[in-house]
């Protein structure tokens, strides 16, 4: 049985009257000890993806299977104890942290919510939990401006363990950070992956991270998945042309290698006005005429990747 | 490779078009450009480099004298051969918009939301080259093409909110080329753009450069669109320039620590590394460290750095392919030649 | 602090100011410790009413209309009923102040709880709440007050729950417009994401965040309050058992062009007591407002 179960999963929304989905019939699993990657632009969905998953954000349709157990219908009481096994690491250092509040109370408060009485006990489980991330003991007593984003950063993966979860689902976690600070934070997610068996839904538009990152990957475009495949096997050999033309916009380091042409045509069509059939059509490369009236099914290959494209 | 100097030195060559001598910036209790010196040429793309507390956008910043009151500047900016620092207001709105172009991260909110931006455009047209209405709508509707802004004429009376993030950034780039400027700015320009619009974007600025025979002056923090878009790289770390050469130099043999550092630590798609395999190089710290460190700025987080490191900071000397701030490549130059190919 | 962040801080949190001396703050702002100095003085005025002027301010206790400083036993004159004014106004400002600040509390309960219940829920809650916002803002403060005090009777309590009642609808708004966009905020989801229960994330996570530009408006309608009630009192429908600013006033108005002094006196306490909130208020203002992140 998968950690997650996502199935058929509708996120809508209303704008000047009219119901819009940022999210699309995505279904998708993620197994004990994956790290699968959500990669997209912006405009993709995959940030709502995120937070419907942890019931942050109301879905329309479809189901969220955690364990088995399918928490769309569950509210209230009869949805915490799934909550805790799930849990965020939000992108932007400076809003996820309440800046009135300190370290210490931060983490007491997850764990004083979750019915740990005792408060030495909860002192100890803050202060491991801080040294866990990284980041010395003398962190505790201090309030978020008082710390660089990369340390924010740290506290908010150490409040997301605070109550050991099985999955964490980052939503851009290092975007916001300088390359070098970048590093340390994904290394440390490496290390607690290994240390506490985590699984990971991996949030990102930066596609060197994602596959530096991530097992298995998920691209995504206007609520919608459009390719999957393992590390080994997506990156080598993509698909779907918009995969191929994320990752030939990609500035190379190698300064011998040709620039390639732009490869999209128009913008990303607003949520309001998608395309008929296939809604990559108004900006792929190789649309035909059966693309407009037929949308493609994500089908499964026989290597295991999965493309939703009428030429892959 | 160019044939002239790397470092722009002078000699016989015609002046440089922008030439900064011993920059520094200093906010109230904070240094954030420590005495920086680089040149660009007309038609060249140098990029500054670096990462949060570099001290990128206050050059930026400081080159235009667009910098908040209460700023201390000391060094020379020269400009055609004016100093700008110490040019009279005058002087200043001639060169700003007219001269040199800036481009900056956010279009959103460098763009006036009340005004269309046919009417944006042409009012720095009108204002600098003194160009009638009409014919300063006639030249927007050329600019706003020059700029692959389909439909341009209908385009004119569009308000920023109605185009999208990366339309937004073309009349950026439109507004900074309109007066057919020397020199541009581009300060991270396609920061907040998708990667598909960021390499549009990037193109063409750099067509735009070779057209207009313009100088442009990169600042991003990303290094694959300096390895794509410049010809010369100036790596900055807490307010000085600790490596300044040809992108191709630098790319294959970075020396000063921070630089192999930061090339490190950077994950590339094309190198195929797995986290399974392979952990990310890190710079361990944060630039916090660099306040108040009476050496190397980068010593406390450098893996080379040695007690010498820390009496004071070491300048940067002209090496055969670069220049270096590194007591490395000064003192050492075989074991800093070593330790280079060895990376 | 620094940052090694490459985007720019997404809202201006108001974020404690933790390290700042009070000298310091004082020193830099000379118009807030302005202010700050002449409430004092008020403040320790009204505290020290029955030191100094012991007894009822309405008594009868010297000879009418003398001039300030003509006699010092009554340093500020007599009115014309012979009552010492430098003891109604001492007793006076205890009454300004305590109609000021509980008129103001009464209007920051109910103006939080309302935009807050608003803010955070939104959908029907809201509108219901709005629309109650609004009814009561385009009835005129003043007004209302006159018949809410005329309904009830002309006290303290009853004033003061007049005017609070009357105020609430400015914080309302204001804790509403905080709770809207603090609710967004990552930090909020967080808490969400952590089970935290609706109250605690109201209560505990968004409202001190919230509570700055309310603390600041707060000292302003302390000034309104104050005035208000001079104002109903200047009409002589305030309560008849005190002396206050505004019963001062209005019972001077009669010799404006002999005894001035009798109104304008108390008329220059209550505007430097109100000056000195409003002065607190941009204090205040100026010190909750965070400085902008260097990049």
């Amino acid at each position: 049985m998968s950690l997650l179960d996502v199935e058929k999963l509708e996120t809508s929304y209303r704008s000047h009257g009219r119901v819009l989905k940022a999210v699309d019939g995505v279904s998708f699993r993620v197994e004990k000890g994956e790290t699968v990657g959500l990669v997209g632009e912006s405009g993709c969905g995959k940030s709502t993806l995120g937070k419907t998953i942890l019931r942050l954000v109301p879905s329309s349709a479809g189901a969220i299977r955690l364990g088995g157990t399918d928490i769309v219908p569950l509210k209230g009481g009869a949805l915490s104890p799934y909550r805790r096994r799930m849990q965020m690491i939000f992108q932007d250092p400076f809003g996820s942290l309440n800046p009135r509040q300190t370290v210490r109370t931060l983490l007491e408060t997850v764990l004083k919510v979750h019915g740990v009485a005792d408060r030495a006990e909860r002192r100890r489980r803050a202060a491991g939990m801080v040294e866990r991330v990284g980041l010395s003991s003398s962190a505790l007593d201090r309030f978020p401006h008082e710390f660089s984003g990369g340390q924010r950063q740290r506290i908010g993966i150490a409040r997301a363990l605070v109550l050991s979860p099985e999955l964490i689902v980052c939503d851009e976690p290092v975007s916001a950070l300088d390359v070098s600070i970048q590093a340390q934070i994904l290394n440390l997610l490496v290390d607690l992956k290994r240390d506490l068996g985590l699984s990971y839904l991996f949030i990102s538009h930066d596609m060197s991270v994602v596959r530096y990152f991530t097992d298995r990957v998920m691209v995504m475009y206007l609520g919608q998945i459009v390719e999957s495949g393992s590390y080994e096997t997506l990156w080598t050999n993509p698909l779907h042309p918009y995969t191929r033309a994320l990752m030939a916009a990609v500035p190379s380091y190698d300064i011998d290698r040709k620039r390639t042409a732009v490869a999209l045509k128009g913008e990303l069509p607003s949520a309001a006005r998608i395309p008929s059939g296939c809604r990559f059509r108004t900006r792929c490369p190789i649309a035909k005429e059966v693309c407009a009236t037929e949308a493609p099914a994500l089908r499964t290959l026989p290597g295991g990747q999965e493309v939703a494209c009428h030429f892959a | 490779m160019s044939a002239q100097g790397l470092h722009g030195e002078t000699s016989n060559r015609p002046v440089p078009l922008l030439d900064v001598r011993d920059l520094s910036v200093a906010f109230p209790g904070h240094l954030a450009v420590r005495g920086i010196s680089f040149q660009i040429r007309r038609g060249e793309t140098l990029a500054l480099v670096g990462e949060s507390g570099c001290g990128k956008s206050a050059t930026s910043l400081a080159i235009m004298q667009l910098l908040p009151r209460g700023t201390r500047l000391s060094g020379q900016v020269l400009f055609g051969g004016t100093d700008l620092v110490r040019a009279d207001a005058h002087m200043l709105r001639e060169v700003r918009g007219k001269r040199i172009g800036l481009i900056l991260q956010e279009p959103m909110t460098s763009l006036n939301p009340v005004l269309t931006i046919g009417e944006q455009i042409a009012e720095s047209l009108i204002r600098h080259d003194r160009l009638t209405a009409r014919l300063a709508r006639a030249r927007t509707v050329e600019l706003l093409d020059l700029v692959r802004i389909p439909d341009a004429h209908r385009r004119y009376d569009d308000y920023p909110h109605n185009m999208s993030g990366g339309m937004r950034q073309r009349v950026m780039i439109a507004m900074a080329v309109a007066c057919n400027p020397e020199l541009i700015i581009a300060d991270e320009p396609t920061t907040a753009l998708d990667v598909t619009l960021q390499s549009d974007v990037l193109e063409l600025l750099d067509s735009l450069r070779r057209q207009l025979h313009m100088g442009l002056l990169l600042i991003t923090h990303d290094l694959g669109v300096v390895a794509q878009w410049a010809d010369r790289v100036a790596v900055m770390y807490a307010g000085s320039i600790v490596e300044m050469a040809e992108t191709h130099a630098l790319f294959e043999r970075p020396l000063h620590p921070y630089s192999r550092g930061l090339m490190g630590s950077t994950v590339r798609l094309e190198s195929g590394a797995h986290y399974t395999t392979a952990r990310l190089t890190e710079i361990p710290g944060s630039v916090a460290s660099a306040t108040g460190e009476t050496g190397c700025t980068f010593a406390p987080r450098c893996p080379q750095v040695i007690a010498q490191c820390r009496i004071a900071p070491p300048p940067l000397v002209p090496l055969p392919d670069r220049l270096a701030a590194c007591r490395l490549a000064t003192e050492t130059p075989k074991e800093a030649a070593r330790v280079a190919a060895g990376c | 602090m620094s940052s090694d962040t490459t985007r720019a801080a997404s809202l201006p949190l108001f974020v404690p100011k933790s390290r700042r001396g009070l000298a310091a703050l004082l020193l830099g702002h000379p118009t807030f410790a302005a202010g700050l100095f002449i409430f004092a003085i008020v403040v320790l005025l009204a505290l020290g009413a029955d030191i100094l002027y012991p007894g009822d301010p309405q008594d009868m206790v010297g000879p009418p209309l003398l001039w300030p400083f003509a006699d010092m036993e009554y340093p500020l004159g007599t009115d014309s009923l012979g009552r010492d004014v430098a003891a109604g106004l001492v007793h006076g400002a205890r009454v300004s102040l305590i109609i000021g600040f509980s008129a103001a509390a009464i209007g920051l309960v109910i103006g939080t709880l309302v935009g807050a219940a608003g803010g955070f829920f939104g959908g029907y809650v809201d509108n219901i709440l709005v629309r109650l916002t609004e009814l009561f803002q385009t009835v005129p403060t003043f007004l209302l007050v006159i018949v809410i005090v005329a309904i009830g009777e002309p006290s303290l309590p009853v004033m003061a729950a007049a005017i609070g009642i009357a105020s609430w609808p400015t914080i309302a708004r204001l804790v509403r417009a905080q709770f809207r966009s603090l609710r967004e905020q990552d930090f909020v989801m967080a808490a969400r994401s952590l089970g935290y229960s609706d109250a605690r994330i109201i209560f505990v996570e968004i409202l001190p965040n919230a509570l700055p530009p309310v603390v600041v408006t707060a000292s302003v309608m302390v000034a309104g309050a104050i005035l208000t009630e001079t104002g109903l009192s200047f009409l002589n429908m305030g309560d008849p058992n005190l002396v206050s600013w505004g019963s001062m006033i209005g019972g001077g108005r009669e010799m404006l062009r002999t005894a001035w002094f009798l109104t304008a006196l108390p008329g220059i306490a209550t505007a430097l007591t109100v000056l000195a909130l409003n002065l607190i208020g941009d204090g205040l203002n100026e010190v909750f407002n965070p400085r902008m992140r260097e990049r």
